[in-house]
């Protein structure tokens, strides 16, 4: 009776909830006020209780897997710290629309967990474009020059990522059609997770534009859309004929994203941006390890976990130290004298981004190199090694700044609540690499069961 | 000579499915942003009738993903029109 129950419960799609969700939500963007924003409420609360529900049962029933279940738990912990974000100072006006951003940031938290948990088919993929349409509506609803368009721009390029990803997720069920549809699965997850080359455009404005909560939409998007490409590499991968072309593609995806994220976070002049283009080289370190096959796939689940954490915890960071305004590198002048905290936590997370010891992400570059080395994929050693060398030089040319330079004798005090989210996800790098054993036979155990099914 | 009503229906919706894919493909290479997003708006809906046409599950959902989508785009793109935020664009609307 029970199981009768899950499997009606699992049979449901949170896709359909989220629609008329989208719909309430036009409705509250064309006349913003009460009964709009109490429908809202409503609908987002539904929809987050219907997707609870169908991950819960899909895991009782042993649909969604681990897996699906370690990228659902990361999802929720970067949304809540993009919650501690404060948002920029505003008009009494601008301050009752952004009711709306808790709202927004809700459906995108309950469309980027349920993503991970329902898989890379039609499910995985619905869920994941509505958590992007929320996200282009977070990035929109907020007055800071630029924003509309950027959540424009990132609409378009998550449309037009999804229609790929619905199209090859379709034609996976077509015997003879798997070669067309893995390319349109990974080419369209590849568009809304803004791996390079289609970082550029869309994700550089959302970085750039973002103020407050809105600044990790894209990260949090980027994360889900990770997790599914690895569902789908697994599943490439149990098939002799898609595994090579598998391996080809993502190479490709590997060595433009590192080569075109290192280069654009050492010229980089601002922090949004530069985080953002360090965030697409650690993102082209997955890739790199999805190439790999089965030894590296353990290391891309830690790698998306790593970087993710530690982009969520600068990100906190500098909402920080600039809340409302733009971030040039000089903001961090003299960082260690005026908030020591900030500081520590800040040079965690680009300790974690470099690989350096004692983080998790040292952990997680351990495991992308030595399954390089192990499979005998040389050029890949060095590449994890090139993109190691540029965070180093970008992460010296910040530390330096904060703990050497003086600071601006009129530099504002920073925000009390990121830099408690800032030091709580630094601490989860450090303590992360204390357990990295145990989190590497974590992600073996969540990959196996996942290994050689449909996405 | 007599045609089958399930050909004709199978034709349609193939001819549709191609029309909506490849004008969403164009526009979605063009400048302007309405064009972008109607393009993105029109490979959805091209997903959806194929959706249809195999007789896939969801395909309501991703027709609907599609109405949402260009709702949501059109939102945007009156208010990075709008310039300056209207006083209460929903107070005039309410009954008092």
């Amino acid at each position: 009776m029970a199981a009768e129950s899950f499997a009606a419960i699992a049979s449901l799609t949170p896709a359909a909830a989220l629609a008329p969700l989208l719909f309430a939500l036009c409705v509250g963007l064309l006349a913003p006020g009460r009964a709009a924003s109490l429908a809202l409420a409503v609908a987002t609360a539904l929809a987050f209780c219907l997707c609870a529900a169908v991950g819960v049962a899909r895991l009782a029933l042993g649909l969604g897997g681990a897996l699906g279940f370690a990228g659902a738990v990361l999802i929720l912990a970067l949304g809540l710290a993009a919650l501690s974000l404060p948002a920029p100072p505003q008009s009494l006006q601008q301050a009752r629309e952004s009711r709306l951003n808790p709202l927004l940031a809700g459906a995108l938290l309950a469309g980027c967990a349920a993503a991970p948990l329902l898989g890379a088919g039609l499910e995985g993929v619905l869920a994941l474009q509505f958590a992007a349409m929320a996200a282009a509506a977070l990035l929109g609803v907020a007055r800071a020059p630029g924003a509309a368009d950027a959540g424009l721009r990132f609409l378009t390029q998550a449309g037009l990522g999804g229609a790929f990803a619905l199209i090859g997720a379709m034609l996976l069920a077509r015997p003879g059609s798997e070669p067309l549809a893995f390319a349109a699965l990974i080419g369209g997850l590849a568009m809304i997770a803004g791996l390079a080359p289609a970082h550029l455009g869309a994700h550089a404005n959302a970085a750039v534009a973002a103020k407050g909560p809105s600044a990790m939409a894209h990260h949090v998007i980027q994360a889900a859309g990770l997790f599914l490409l690895t569902f789908i590499a697994l599943a490439a991968y149990s098939n002799p004929v898609l595994a090579r072309a598998a391996a080809y593609v993502f190479s490709g995806l590997a060595v433009i994203g590192v080569g075109a994220g290192a280069l654009q976070a050492l010229a980089a002049r601002d922090l949004r941006r530069l985080v953002w283009a360090g965030a697409t080289a650690q993102a082209g370190l997955v890739a790199l390890a999805l190439a790999m096959g089965g030894p590296g796939m353990s290391g891309a689940m830690m790698q998306i976990v790593a970087f993710s954490l530690a982009t969520a915890a600068m990100s906190a960071a500098i909402g920080a130290i600039a809340p409302g305004a733009p971030a040039p590198i000089e903001a961090l002048d003299g960082l260690a004298r005026r908030a020591p905290i900030l500081a520590v936590a800040l040079s965690v997370a680009l300790l974690s981004f470099v690989g350096a010891p004692l983080t998790l992400g040292f952990a997680a570059k351990w495991q992308v190199l030595s399954a390089a080395i192990a499979a005998g994929w040389w050029w890949a050693a060095f590449l994890t090694l090139a993109a190691v060398l540029a965070a180093a030089i970008v992460a010296g040319r910040l530390l330096g700044r904060m703990f050497a330079s003086s600071p601006a004798p009129d530099a504002p005090a920073p925000h009390a609540a990121p830099v408690f989210a800032a030091a709580i996800l630094a601490a989860v790098l450090v303590i992360g690499a204390f357990n990295s054993g145990a989190l590497a036979l974590l992600a073996d155990a969540a990959i196996a069961p996942a290994a050689g099914r449909a996405p | 000579m007599t045609l089958d009503p399930q050909t004709v229906v199978t034709s349609a919706a193939a001819a549709a499915t191609a029309a909506l894919l490849a004008s969403g493909a164009i526009w979605s290479l063009a400048r302007s942003a309405w064009k972008r997003l109607f393009g993105a708006a029109f490979l959805q809906a091209g997903a959806g009738v194929l959706a249809l046409v195999y007789a896939a599950p969801y395909a309501a959902a991703i027709l609907l993903s599609a109405g949402a989508m260009a709702m949501v785009g059109a939102a945007l793109i009156v208010r990075s029109h709008e310039g300056a935020p209207a006083p209460d664009a929903g107070a005039a609307a309410r009954p008092r």
